[in-house]
Protein backbone atom coordinates (compact mmCIF):
# COMPACT_ATOMS: atom_id res chain seq x y z
CA UNK A 1 0.00 0.00 0.00
CA UNK A 2 1.61 3.31 -1.06
CA UNK A 3 2.28 6.05 1.45
CA UNK A 4 2.31 9.60 0.03
CA UNK A 5 5.32 10.85 1.93
CA UNK A 6 5.32 14.22 0.16
CA UNK A 7 1.87 15.00 1.58
CA UNK A 8 2.76 14.76 5.25
CA UNK A 9 3.94 17.69 7.39
CA UNK A 10 7.59 18.73 7.16
CA UNK A 11 8.53 17.71 10.72
CA UNK A 12 7.02 14.24 10.39
CA UNK A 13 8.71 13.64 7.04
CA UNK A 14 11.99 14.81 8.53
CA UNK A 15 11.57 12.32 11.39
CA UNK A 16 10.86 9.47 8.96
CA UNK A 17 13.85 10.31 6.78
CA UNK A 18 16.10 10.57 9.81
CA UNK A 19 15.04 7.07 10.91
CA UNK A 20 16.47 5.58 7.71
CA UNK A 21 19.91 4.01 7.75
CA UNK A 22 22.57 5.72 5.62
CA UNK A 23 22.32 3.06 2.87
CA UNK A 24 18.55 3.59 2.73
CA UNK A 25 19.02 7.37 2.56
CA UNK A 26 21.36 6.96 -0.40
CA UNK A 27 19.01 4.51 -2.10
CA UNK A 28 16.00 6.80 -1.60
CA UNK A 29 17.97 9.76 -2.95
CA UNK A 30 18.17 8.03 -6.34
CA UNK A 31 14.37 7.91 -6.63
CA UNK A 32 14.22 11.49 -8.00
CA UNK A 33 16.25 14.71 -8.14
CA UNK A 34 13.61 16.56 -6.12
CA UNK A 35 13.54 13.87 -3.47
CA UNK A 36 17.32 14.01 -3.21
CA UNK A 37 17.09 17.78 -2.59
CA UNK A 38 14.40 17.15 0.02
CA UNK A 39 16.58 14.57 1.81
CA UNK A 40 19.50 17.01 1.89
CA UNK A 41 17.27 19.58 3.58
CA UNK A 42 15.39 17.33 5.96
CA UNK A 43 17.82 14.62 7.07
CA UNK A 44 18.98 15.27 10.61
CA UNK A 45 22.51 13.99 10.37
CA UNK A 46 23.88 12.41 13.54
CA UNK A 47 26.94 14.36 14.65
CA UNK A 48 29.05 11.21 14.66
CA UNK A 49 28.17 10.12 11.13
CA UNK A 50 31.44 9.33 9.38
CA UNK A 51 32.20 7.59 6.13
CA UNK A 52 34.97 5.28 5.04
CA UNK A 53 36.10 4.66 1.49
CA UNK A 54 37.54 1.37 0.29
CA UNK A 55 39.29 1.45 -3.06
CA UNK A 56 40.39 -1.72 -4.74
CA UNK A 57 39.16 -3.00 -8.05
CA UNK A 58 35.82 -1.54 -7.02
CA UNK A 59 35.10 1.59 -5.03
CA UNK A 60 32.97 1.31 -1.92
CA UNK A 61 31.77 4.00 0.44
CA UNK A 62 30.11 3.20 3.72
CA UNK A 63 30.24 3.48 7.47
CA UNK A 64 30.09 1.18 10.49
CA UNK A 65 26.54 0.19 9.49
CA UNK A 66 27.63 -1.05 6.07
CA UNK A 67 28.18 -0.01 2.47
CA UNK A 68 26.00 2.82 1.17
CA UNK A 69 27.13 3.09 -2.45
CA UNK A 70 29.44 1.18 -4.76
CA UNK A 71 31.23 1.96 -8.02
CA UNK A 72 32.10 -0.97 -10.26
CA UNK A 73 33.56 -1.43 -13.70
CA UNK A 74 31.05 -1.78 -16.51
CA UNK A 75 32.43 -5.27 -17.23
CA UNK A 76 30.84 -6.49 -13.99
CA UNK A 77 27.43 -5.66 -15.36
CA UNK A 78 26.55 -8.36 -17.88
CA UNK A 79 24.78 -10.83 -15.58
CA UNK A 80 22.37 -8.31 -14.12
CA UNK A 81 21.71 -6.22 -17.23
CA UNK A 82 17.94 -6.58 -17.05
CA UNK A 83 17.74 -4.71 -13.73
CA UNK A 84 19.90 -1.82 -14.84
CA UNK A 85 18.73 1.78 -15.10
CA UNK A 86 20.61 4.11 -17.47
CA UNK A 87 20.76 7.60 -16.03
CA UNK A 88 22.93 10.72 -16.01
CA UNK A 89 25.78 9.18 -17.95
CA UNK A 90 26.18 5.99 -15.94
CA UNK A 91 24.33 2.75 -15.38
CA UNK A 92 22.76 2.01 -12.02
CA UNK A 93 21.86 -1.29 -10.43
CA UNK A 94 20.88 -2.30 -6.93
CA UNK A 95 22.31 -4.90 -4.62
CA UNK A 96 20.00 -6.01 -1.84
CA UNK A 97 21.09 -3.09 0.33
CA UNK A 98 22.67 -0.29 -1.69
CA UNK A 99 22.87 1.13 -5.22
CA UNK A 100 25.71 0.07 -7.50
CA UNK A 101 26.92 2.45 -10.22
CA UNK A 102 28.79 1.12 -13.26
CA UNK A 103 31.48 3.11 -15.07
CA UNK A 104 33.96 2.67 -17.86
CA UNK A 105 36.55 4.45 -15.74
CA UNK A 106 37.11 3.10 -12.22
CA UNK A 107 38.74 6.28 -10.91
CA UNK A 108 35.99 8.51 -12.24
CA UNK A 109 33.37 6.18 -10.77
CA UNK A 110 35.00 6.17 -7.35
CA UNK A 111 35.31 9.95 -7.37
CA UNK A 112 31.66 10.23 -8.29
CA UNK A 113 30.38 8.06 -5.43
CA UNK A 114 32.56 9.97 -2.95
CA UNK A 115 31.23 13.29 -4.27
CA UNK A 116 27.67 11.99 -4.20
CA UNK A 117 27.67 10.69 -0.63
CA UNK A 118 29.63 13.54 0.94
CA UNK A 119 27.34 16.05 -0.79
CA UNK A 120 24.17 14.21 0.25
CA UNK A 121 25.14 13.98 3.92
CA UNK A 122 27.16 17.21 4.07
CA UNK A 123 30.09 15.40 5.62
CA UNK A 124 33.61 14.32 4.76
CA UNK A 125 35.57 11.09 4.49
CA UNK A 126 37.09 9.92 7.74
CA UNK A 127 38.94 6.72 6.86
CA UNK A 128 40.44 5.46 3.64
CA UNK A 129 41.38 1.88 2.81
CA UNK A 130 43.34 1.56 -0.40
CA UNK A 131 45.38 -0.99 -2.22
CA UNK A 132 47.86 0.08 -4.89
CA UNK A 133 44.97 0.91 -7.25
CA UNK A 134 43.76 3.64 -4.96
CA UNK A 135 46.86 5.60 -3.95
CA UNK A 136 45.60 8.54 -6.03
CA UNK A 137 42.71 8.95 -3.61
CA UNK A 138 44.86 9.97 -0.62
CA UNK A 139 45.73 13.40 -1.99
CA UNK A 140 42.45 13.75 -3.88
CA UNK A 141 40.34 13.27 -0.76
CA UNK A 142 42.58 15.41 1.43
CA UNK A 143 42.46 18.23 -1.13
CA UNK A 144 38.65 18.30 -1.35
CA UNK A 145 37.79 18.44 2.34
CA UNK A 146 38.75 20.85 5.09
CA UNK A 147 39.41 18.07 7.61
CA UNK A 148 42.17 15.68 6.56
CA UNK A 149 41.67 11.93 6.63
CA UNK A 150 41.74 10.65 10.19
CA UNK A 151 42.89 7.15 9.26
CA UNK A 152 44.55 5.64 6.25
CA UNK A 153 44.91 1.92 5.72
CA UNK A 154 47.05 0.57 2.94
CA UNK A 155 46.06 -2.96 2.17
CA UNK A 156 47.20 -5.71 -0.12
CA UNK A 157 45.26 -5.98 -3.37
CA UNK A 158 42.31 -8.35 -3.28
CA UNK A 159 42.99 -11.73 -4.86
CA UNK A 160 39.85 -11.26 -6.92
CA UNK A 161 41.18 -8.04 -8.37
CA UNK A 162 41.32 -8.54 -12.13
CA UNK A 163 43.92 -5.81 -12.56
CA UNK A 164 46.08 -6.80 -9.61
CA UNK A 165 48.26 -9.39 -11.29
CA UNK A 166 49.66 -7.24 -14.03
CA UNK A 167 50.38 -4.41 -11.62
CA UNK A 168 51.70 -6.62 -8.85
CA UNK A 169 54.76 -7.61 -10.83
CA UNK A 170 55.51 -4.01 -11.63
CA UNK A 171 55.03 -2.86 -8.10
CA UNK A 172 57.07 -5.62 -6.52
CA UNK A 173 59.92 -5.53 -8.99
CA UNK A 174 60.17 -1.74 -8.93
CA UNK A 175 59.61 -1.53 -5.18
CA UNK A 176 57.24 1.39 -5.49
CA UNK A 177 54.61 0.08 -3.11
CA UNK A 178 54.63 2.35 -0.03
CA UNK A 179 58.18 3.47 -0.01
CA UNK A 180 59.76 5.80 2.50
CA UNK A 181 58.67 8.90 0.59
CA UNK A 182 55.03 7.76 0.64
CA UNK A 183 55.30 7.19 4.37
CA UNK A 184 56.76 10.64 5.00
CA UNK A 185 54.28 12.45 2.79
CA UNK A 186 51.06 10.93 4.04
CA UNK A 187 49.49 13.44 6.40
CA UNK A 188 47.38 11.08 8.52
CA UNK A 189 46.80 10.66 12.23
CA UNK A 190 46.43 6.90 12.17
CA UNK A 191 48.29 5.09 9.44
CA UNK A 192 48.30 1.34 8.97
CA UNK A 193 50.28 -0.54 6.35
CA UNK A 194 49.87 -4.23 5.77
CA UNK A 195 52.48 -6.44 4.14
CA UNK A 196 55.01 -3.62 3.98
CA UNK A 197 58.33 -4.14 2.23
CA UNK A 198 60.11 -1.19 3.85
CA UNK A 199 63.67 -1.93 4.87
CA UNK A 200 65.33 -1.21 8.22
CA UNK A 201 67.18 1.76 6.77
CA UNK A 202 63.93 3.16 5.37
CA UNK A 203 62.30 2.85 8.79
CA UNK A 204 65.28 4.64 10.34
CA UNK A 205 64.97 7.37 7.71
CA UNK A 206 61.30 7.77 8.57
CA UNK A 207 62.10 8.00 12.30
CA UNK A 208 64.72 10.68 11.60
CA UNK A 209 62.13 12.57 9.55
CA UNK A 210 59.57 12.32 12.39
CA UNK A 211 62.13 13.27 15.05
CA UNK A 212 62.98 16.48 13.23
CA UNK A 213 59.31 17.52 13.01
CA UNK A 214 58.01 15.58 10.02
CA UNK A 215 54.52 14.00 9.95
CA UNK A 216 53.51 16.22 12.90
CA UNK A 217 49.90 14.97 13.10
CA UNK A 218 50.86 11.30 13.21
CA UNK A 219 49.46 9.50 16.22
CA UNK A 220 49.70 5.82 15.29
CA UNK A 221 51.83 4.15 12.67
CA UNK A 222 50.95 0.47 12.56
CA UNK A 223 52.82 -1.70 10.08
CA UNK A 224 53.26 -5.35 9.48
CA UNK A 225 55.92 -6.83 7.25
CA UNK A 226 56.37 -9.78 5.05
CA UNK A 227 59.85 -10.19 6.59
CA UNK A 228 60.87 -10.28 10.23
CA UNK A 229 61.75 -7.00 11.92
CA UNK A 230 64.97 -7.28 13.84
CA UNK A 231 64.66 -5.81 17.30
CA UNK A 232 66.29 -3.59 18.42
CA UNK A 233 69.45 -3.90 16.39
CA UNK A 234 68.14 -1.98 13.43
CA UNK A 235 67.57 1.31 15.34
CA UNK A 236 70.01 3.98 14.28
CA UNK A 237 71.96 5.03 17.47
CA UNK A 238 71.58 8.69 16.43
CA UNK A 239 67.85 8.38 17.10
CA UNK A 240 68.59 7.98 20.84
CA UNK A 241 65.94 5.32 21.23
CA UNK A 242 65.81 3.82 24.72
CA UNK A 243 63.98 0.84 26.14
CA UNK A 244 60.99 1.59 28.40
CA UNK A 245 58.78 -0.41 30.75
CA UNK A 246 55.96 2.12 30.79
CA UNK A 247 52.36 0.96 30.27
CA UNK A 248 50.24 3.54 28.46
CA UNK A 249 46.88 3.58 26.72
CA UNK A 250 46.11 5.22 23.39
CA UNK A 251 42.51 6.20 22.75
CA UNK A 252 41.29 6.16 19.15
CA UNK A 253 38.72 8.71 17.99
CA UNK A 254 35.99 6.08 17.99
CA UNK A 255 36.57 5.57 21.73
CA UNK A 256 38.38 2.23 21.48
CA UNK A 257 41.72 1.91 23.26
CA UNK A 258 45.05 0.24 22.67
CA UNK A 259 47.38 -0.62 25.53
CA UNK A 260 51.09 -0.21 24.95
CA UNK A 261 53.25 -2.20 27.30
CA UNK A 262 56.96 -1.44 27.35
CA UNK A 263 58.77 -1.12 24.04
CA UNK A 264 61.11 1.68 23.06
CA UNK A 265 60.86 5.39 23.66
CA UNK A 266 61.86 8.04 21.16
CA UNK A 267 61.68 11.79 21.62
CA UNK A 268 61.03 14.41 18.97
CA UNK A 269 63.19 17.57 18.92
CA UNK A 270 60.25 19.57 20.39
CA UNK A 271 59.92 17.17 23.34
CA UNK A 272 56.98 15.06 22.16
CA UNK A 273 57.47 11.38 23.01
CA UNK A 274 56.52 8.27 21.14
CA UNK A 275 56.61 4.60 22.01
CA UNK A 276 57.66 1.97 19.50
CA UNK A 277 56.61 -1.61 19.96
CA UNK A 278 58.24 -4.17 17.68
CA UNK A 279 57.68 -7.84 17.28
CA UNK A 280 58.31 -10.36 14.57
CA UNK A 281 56.92 -8.81 11.43
CA UNK A 282 55.29 -5.98 13.38
CA UNK A 283 56.11 -2.32 14.03
CA UNK A 284 53.79 0.00 15.94
CA UNK A 285 54.61 3.57 16.87
CA UNK A 286 52.30 5.63 19.10
CA UNK A 287 52.92 9.36 19.51
CA UNK A 288 51.86 10.86 22.82
CA UNK A 289 50.53 14.27 21.86
CA UNK A 290 49.67 16.72 24.61
CA UNK A 291 45.92 16.58 23.74
CA UNK A 292 45.71 13.03 25.06
CA UNK A 293 45.88 11.21 21.74
CA UNK B 1 -8.26 23.97 18.97
CA UNK B 2 -9.83 26.76 21.02
CA UNK B 3 -12.52 26.99 23.64
CA UNK B 4 -14.77 28.60 21.01
CA UNK B 5 -14.55 25.52 18.83
CA UNK B 6 -15.26 23.42 21.85
CA UNK B 7 -18.38 25.44 22.64
CA UNK B 8 -19.74 25.38 19.11
CA UNK B 9 -19.52 21.66 18.68
CA UNK B 10 -22.71 20.33 17.26
CA UNK B 11 -21.97 16.84 18.41
CA UNK B 12 -24.72 15.30 20.44
CA UNK B 13 -23.02 13.26 23.10
CA UNK B 14 -24.00 9.69 22.44
CA UNK B 15 -23.41 6.76 24.69
CA UNK B 16 -19.69 6.13 24.87
CA UNK B 17 -18.47 3.34 22.62
CA UNK B 18 -15.73 2.27 24.93
CA UNK B 19 -15.35 1.87 28.64
CA UNK B 20 -11.63 1.73 29.02
CA UNK B 21 -11.24 1.61 32.80
CA UNK B 22 -8.21 -0.33 33.79
CA UNK B 23 -8.54 -3.56 35.73
CA UNK B 24 -6.86 -2.16 38.78
CA UNK B 25 -9.29 0.30 40.36
CA UNK B 26 -7.57 3.58 41.19
CA UNK B 27 -7.81 4.88 44.72
CA UNK B 28 -9.05 8.28 43.54
CA UNK B 29 -11.98 8.16 41.09
CA UNK B 30 -10.60 8.77 37.63
CA UNK B 31 -12.06 11.54 35.53
CA UNK B 32 -13.15 10.89 31.97
CA UNK B 33 -13.39 13.05 28.91
CA UNK B 34 -15.15 12.61 25.60
CA UNK B 35 -13.92 13.02 22.06
CA UNK B 36 -15.47 12.55 18.67
CA UNK B 37 -14.21 12.51 15.12
CA UNK B 38 -15.75 13.17 11.71
CA UNK B 39 -18.38 10.43 12.29
CA UNK B 40 -19.64 12.09 15.54
CA UNK B 41 -19.28 8.85 17.45
CA UNK B 42 -18.30 9.81 20.98
CA UNK B 43 -15.46 7.97 22.74
CA UNK B 44 -15.10 8.05 26.50
CA UNK B 45 -11.44 8.26 27.46
CA UNK B 46 -9.81 8.56 30.87
CA UNK B 47 -7.71 11.57 31.70
CA UNK B 48 -4.77 9.19 32.21
CA UNK B 49 -5.05 7.83 28.67
CA UNK B 50 -5.50 11.31 27.21
CA UNK B 51 -2.24 12.45 28.79
CA UNK B 52 -0.49 10.90 25.78
CA UNK B 53 -1.92 13.70 23.66
CA UNK B 54 -0.16 16.98 24.36
CA UNK B 55 -2.93 18.79 22.47
CA UNK B 56 -5.83 17.34 24.49
CA UNK B 57 -3.90 17.47 27.75
CA UNK B 58 -3.27 21.16 27.12
CA UNK B 59 -6.93 21.75 26.34
CA UNK B 60 -8.02 20.03 29.57
CA UNK B 61 -5.52 21.95 31.67
CA UNK B 62 -6.55 25.25 30.13
CA UNK B 63 -10.30 24.73 30.29
CA UNK B 64 -10.56 23.28 33.80
CA UNK B 65 -13.51 21.09 32.77
CA UNK B 66 -15.53 19.08 35.24
CA UNK B 67 -16.52 15.62 34.12
CA UNK B 68 -20.15 16.75 33.62
CA UNK B 69 -19.10 19.67 31.45
CA UNK B 70 -16.80 17.43 29.49
CA UNK B 71 -19.60 14.93 28.87
CA UNK B 72 -21.88 17.68 27.59
CA UNK B 73 -19.16 19.03 25.29
CA UNK B 74 -17.01 16.30 23.74
CA UNK B 75 -13.80 17.49 22.14
CA UNK B 76 -14.57 17.66 18.41
CA UNK B 77 -11.92 16.49 15.96
CA UNK B 78 -13.78 17.00 12.71
CA UNK B 79 -10.61 16.51 10.69
CA UNK B 80 -10.08 12.94 11.95
CA UNK B 81 -11.98 9.95 10.58
CA UNK B 82 -13.95 8.01 13.18
CA UNK B 83 -12.05 4.74 12.68
CA UNK B 84 -8.72 6.55 12.96
CA UNK B 85 -9.78 8.26 16.17
CA UNK B 86 -10.88 4.86 17.47
CA UNK B 87 -7.36 3.49 16.78
CA UNK B 88 -5.80 6.43 18.59
CA UNK B 89 -8.12 6.08 21.57
CA UNK B 90 -7.41 2.34 21.75
CA UNK B 91 -3.67 2.98 21.69
CA UNK B 92 -3.93 5.63 24.41
CA UNK B 93 -5.96 3.23 26.57
CA UNK B 94 -3.52 0.37 26.04
CA UNK B 95 -0.61 2.57 27.05
CA UNK B 96 -2.29 4.42 29.89
CA UNK B 97 0.11 4.96 32.77
CA UNK B 98 2.67 2.54 31.28
CA UNK B 99 6.14 3.29 30.04
CA UNK B 100 6.07 3.04 26.27
CA UNK B 101 8.06 0.06 24.99
CA UNK B 102 10.79 0.63 22.40
CA UNK B 103 8.88 -1.43 19.83
CA UNK B 104 5.12 -1.32 19.76
CA UNK B 105 3.30 -4.46 18.73
CA UNK B 106 -0.12 -2.83 19.25
CA UNK B 107 0.19 -0.52 16.28
CA UNK B 108 -2.62 -0.75 13.77
CA UNK B 109 -1.66 -3.25 11.12
CA UNK B 110 -3.72 -1.78 8.29
CA UNK B 111 -1.12 -0.04 6.16
CA UNK B 112 -3.79 1.77 4.15
CA UNK B 113 -4.74 3.66 7.31
CA UNK B 114 -1.18 4.65 8.16
CA UNK B 115 -1.25 7.95 6.29
CA UNK B 116 -4.44 9.15 8.05
CA UNK B 117 -3.13 7.82 11.35
CA UNK B 118 0.14 9.78 10.97
CA UNK B 119 -1.78 13.00 10.26
CA UNK B 120 -4.14 12.45 13.20
CA UNK B 121 -1.38 11.54 15.64
CA UNK B 122 0.70 14.50 14.55
CA UNK B 123 -2.31 16.80 15.01
CA UNK B 124 -3.09 15.37 18.44
CA UNK B 125 0.60 15.61 19.37
CA UNK B 126 1.01 12.04 20.61
CA UNK B 127 4.76 11.87 20.44
CA UNK B 128 5.38 8.20 21.19
CA UNK B 129 2.72 6.96 18.80
CA UNK B 130 4.02 9.32 16.12
CA UNK B 131 7.51 7.86 16.55
CA UNK B 132 6.12 4.32 16.16
CA UNK B 133 4.20 5.35 13.04
CA UNK B 134 7.31 7.00 11.58
CA UNK B 135 9.29 3.81 12.20
CA UNK B 136 6.63 1.84 10.39
CA UNK B 137 6.80 4.20 7.41
CA UNK B 138 10.59 3.97 7.39
CA UNK B 139 10.37 0.16 7.50
CA UNK B 140 8.28 0.19 4.32
CA UNK B 141 11.37 0.93 2.21
CA UNK B 142 13.84 -1.41 3.89
CA UNK B 143 15.76 -3.37 1.25
CA UNK B 144 13.89 -1.65 -1.61
CA UNK B 145 15.45 -0.24 -4.76
CA UNK B 146 15.09 3.45 -5.71
CA UNK B 147 12.32 2.54 -8.17
CA UNK B 148 10.44 0.54 -5.52
CA UNK B 149 10.82 3.37 -3.00
CA UNK B 150 9.43 5.78 -5.59
CA UNK B 151 6.32 3.61 -5.90
CA UNK B 152 5.88 2.94 -2.19
CA UNK B 153 6.26 6.59 -1.18
CA UNK B 154 4.49 7.95 -4.28
CA UNK B 155 7.46 10.08 -5.34
CA UNK B 156 7.05 11.58 -8.83
CA UNK B 157 9.72 10.76 -11.40
CA UNK B 158 12.05 13.51 -12.66
CA UNK B 159 9.97 13.69 -15.85
CA UNK B 160 6.74 14.09 -13.86
CA UNK B 161 8.34 16.79 -11.70
CA UNK B 162 9.52 18.65 -14.81
CA UNK B 163 6.08 18.43 -16.42
CA UNK B 164 4.43 19.69 -13.22
CA UNK B 165 6.90 22.57 -13.01
CA UNK B 166 6.23 23.54 -16.63
CA UNK B 167 2.49 23.40 -16.01
CA UNK B 168 2.81 25.55 -12.89
CA UNK B 169 4.89 28.14 -14.79
CA UNK B 170 2.35 28.17 -17.60
CA UNK B 171 -0.51 28.67 -15.14
CA UNK B 172 1.37 31.41 -13.30
CA UNK B 173 2.06 33.12 -16.63
CA UNK B 174 -1.61 33.01 -17.59
CA UNK B 175 -2.67 34.34 -14.19
CA UNK B 176 -0.15 37.19 -14.44
CA UNK B 177 -1.39 38.01 -17.96
CA UNK B 178 -4.98 37.94 -16.69
CA UNK B 179 -4.14 40.33 -13.83
CA UNK B 180 -2.33 42.69 -16.23
CA UNK B 181 -5.33 42.69 -18.56
CA UNK B 182 -7.71 43.33 -15.65
CA UNK B 183 -5.52 46.18 -14.38
CA UNK B 184 -5.47 47.69 -17.88
CA UNK B 185 -9.27 47.40 -18.05
CA UNK B 186 -9.60 49.15 -14.70
CA UNK B 187 -7.30 51.94 -15.87
CA UNK B 188 -9.53 52.57 -18.89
Amino acid sequence: MPFPILQIPFDVRSEIISLLRPNEIVTASFSSKNFKRLIKKQYQRPSKLKFDVHIGYKGLIGNCQGIVLSAEHISELSEKAHEIICTNGYKRGFSSKFPVLYFENRVMGTKMIIDYVTDLFGTCIDELYVDRNGIWAIDWINSRQSKPLACLFLVKADNGDPIADEEAEYVLSEGQWINCDNLMNVDATVFAVHNSRLTDSELNAFLRHWRSGGSPRLEVLDMNFEREVLVPAWFDPELEIVETDEVRRYRYRDGSEMEIQGGFSIQRMDGVNATIVCDLGQFCMVVWHSDGH
Amino acid sequence: MSSTEQGTSSAAPAEPTTAPESAAAPEVPESFYYVHGKDKVVHKVSAGALQHSALIHGMISNLGYTEEQAKANPFPFENIDGDILQMVVDWCNQHKGKPTPPEDTNLPKQKEKLFDLVLAVNYLEIKELLTYCCKQVAMMVKGKSPEEIREIWMIPTDAEDEAAEKEAKKRAGKEAAGETAAAAGDAK
